[in-house]
């Protein structure tokens, strides 16, 4: 096995997210982005729809001829 | 034609609108000065803090000018006339570039005004800037303030710190007296937020007052237009000179603000709501002293405060789930088209691109508990008259900081709050006002609280806030701008 250097170590210890001080900017692929946002909009229908509705309540807009 | 450098002192510039429209009527100062001190420092403190999207100075000049001729003859149209302003950029006014933020947009120019826009030239206000904003006012979701053609919207307190948005350059632009008010818009916290973190007055009307007529839409059923300011009282003159019928606006309700001196009910009669841990255990820690002072101050205003609780409803989900379905069917040809990755922010385009599959199932039924949303806060106001919470839990983040991560959650022990009154208040199409009342320990940025009312009680919201900042002096505060 090879011996790590103190330099090396110190590399190593720097990229470690223990001591990353801020968040590093956000890349993910564009289908990943879309697969997030997909599942986002997916969670909050699942969320809204454990809301109990009467069968009466109506959108929350109002069609007057 | 150039403003040449007038200087102004700081005094007048940090001015309300009371007291400028004083000092025109007397004729102390004229329009036509006020003006060119604005627009010079608009020209110098805009890039400073990517508030500006454009000059307006040939209109400003020539409405300044009338406004000067008509305090000549006497004529006085409102206490808005010969005062400076900006419109945040989703406003259309004739020949000028509109961008609505967005490079797609940038080179947008439209052959009419919004009705905002015509009212306020009406009441012989001076219109001196179009301002920066959130691309599509964050219309898909956002993960970084540089979402915008004007890049990050920058704090005038701390330029390291984000100004909030989508309203970034009305708020920056009244922070750092750069105008008197400013327009904003909001469809879930987009005044209110800015307001907060910038550390002025913004005031969020019940939906349909305000015609959006010119205005870019986002959201049909959650848009509206409202004034950022330097005090409640300011924010009551624009509304007045705003609000009305307008036929051209389907959501228009034909409802008139008109701002009274003399409200006429006892303020310490009026029910203030409110839940302890919005102020406690919820808020961030450098924020909590700034807002127990400020609910120590509403104590002392008005002794009947109680607790009172948003009932537990999926806010969140139901305005986003209403808000990007709107928004795809508003946006759907730039959404489908390659002009889509002209926008910066890979969240938004994201978001604007999955909003296009929403089912209309998901929409209805987001639709139908939003109904229930709004009984269930009309029952809530039977308790109390006004709500009083935070305007956002903590000060505003750093320039580069993501938006979208999620935090720390609140511990399972933690005592509830009205932590999604943002949401629930824009659902049910409710007021509210943003009022500063302090600092953060630490960085020592603005922190806010909100109130939010009755629909169409906004006389209540900016009475309570008058009677605040007359206690208080957090709204009269300059940030260190040189």
């Amino acid at each position: 096995m090879r011996k790590l250097s103190r330099r090396g170590f110190g590399r190593l210890l720097a990229a470690s997210p223990l001591l990353t001080a801020r968040a590093a900017p956000q890349t993910f692929s564009r289908e990943d982005e879309l697969r997030a946002a997909r599942r986002r909009l997916a969670e909050g229908a699942q969320n809204i729809a454990k809301v109990s509705l009467p069968i009466t309540a109506e959108p929350a807009f109002v069609f007057r001829p | 034609m150039h403003a040449a450098e007038v200087p102004m002192s700081d005094d007048i510039l940090y001015s309300t609108i009371v007291e400028l429209a004083e000092l025109l009527k007397t004729r102390k100062i004229s329009s036509v000065e006020l003006t060119k001190a604005y627009l010079e420092r608009l020209g110098k403190l805009g890039p400073r803090y990517n508030a500006l999207a454009a000059l307006t100075r040939k209109i400003a000049l020539r409405q300044a000018k009338d406004a000067d001729d008509d305090f000549k003859r006497q004529r006085i149209r409102s206490p808005l006339q010969g005062i400076p302003y900006g419109a945040k950029d989703l406003l259309a006014t004739k020949g000028i570039p509109t961008t609505w933020g967005a490079a797609p947009f940038k080179n947008q120019v439209f052959d009419y005004d919004a009705t905002v826009i015509r009212k306020l030239e009406s009441s012989g206000a001076v219109l001196a800037a179009k301002l920066a904003m959130v691309e599509l006012a964050g219309g898909g979701g956002y993960r970084y303030p540089s979402a915008s053609l004007f890049g990050p919207g920058k704090n005038p307190w701390n330029p390291d710190y984000w100004s909030g948005g989508s309203s970034s350059g009305s708020a920056a632009a009244v922070a750092a007296a750069m105008v008197p008010f400013a327009i904003g818009s909001e469809t879930s916290g987009s005044i209110i937020t800015p307001a907060a973190y910038c550390g002025v007055t913004g005031l969020r009307p019940t939906y349909g007052l305000v015609s959006r007529h010119g205005a870019m839409a986002l959201s049909w059923t959650c848009d509206k237009l409202g004034p950022l300011c330097r005090s409640a009282v300011d924010c009551g003159l624009v509304l007045h000179a705003i609000s009305g019928r307008d036929w051209q606006d389907p959501s228009s309700n034909g409802q008139r603000f008109y701002y009274l001196e003399d409200y006429g009910r006892p303020l310490n009669e009026l029910r203030i709501g409110y839940a302890p841990a919005d102020f406690y255990e919820r808020a961030a820690e450098p924020a909590r002293p700034a807002l127990q002072a400020a609910v120590d101050v509403f104590r002392g205003i008005s002794p009947k405060l109680s607790e009172v609780l948003l009932p537990p409803l999926p806010y969140a989900d139901v305005i986003s789930t209403i808000i990007q379905s709107e928004a795809a069917a508003i946006f759907e040809s730039l959404i489908k088209s390659d002009r889509l990755d002209l926008l910066p922010d890979e969240y938004q385009k994201a978001g604007l691109r999955a909003a296009l599959d929403i089912p209309a199932r998901d929409y209805l039924n987001a639709m139908r508990v939003r109904r229930v949303m709004q009984e269930n806060i009309r029952l809530l106001f039977r308790q109390v008259d006004v709500i009083l919470s935070v305007s956002r839990s903590g000060p505003a983040s750093g320039i580069n900081e993501p938006l979208d991560h999620p935090g720390q959650p609140p511990a399972p022990s933690t005592p509830p709050g009205n932590g999604s009154l943002i949401q629930a208040g824009n659902l049910a199409g409710l007021p509210a006002i943003s009022l500063p009342c302090g600092f953060s320990t630490g960085t020592n940025l603005p922190i806010a609280v909100q109130l939010v009312g009755r629909p169409f009680d906004e006389l209540t919201l900016i009475t309570l806030g008058r009677e605040f900042q007359r206690r208080t002096d957090w709204h009269l505060k300059r940030p260190p701008v040189a």
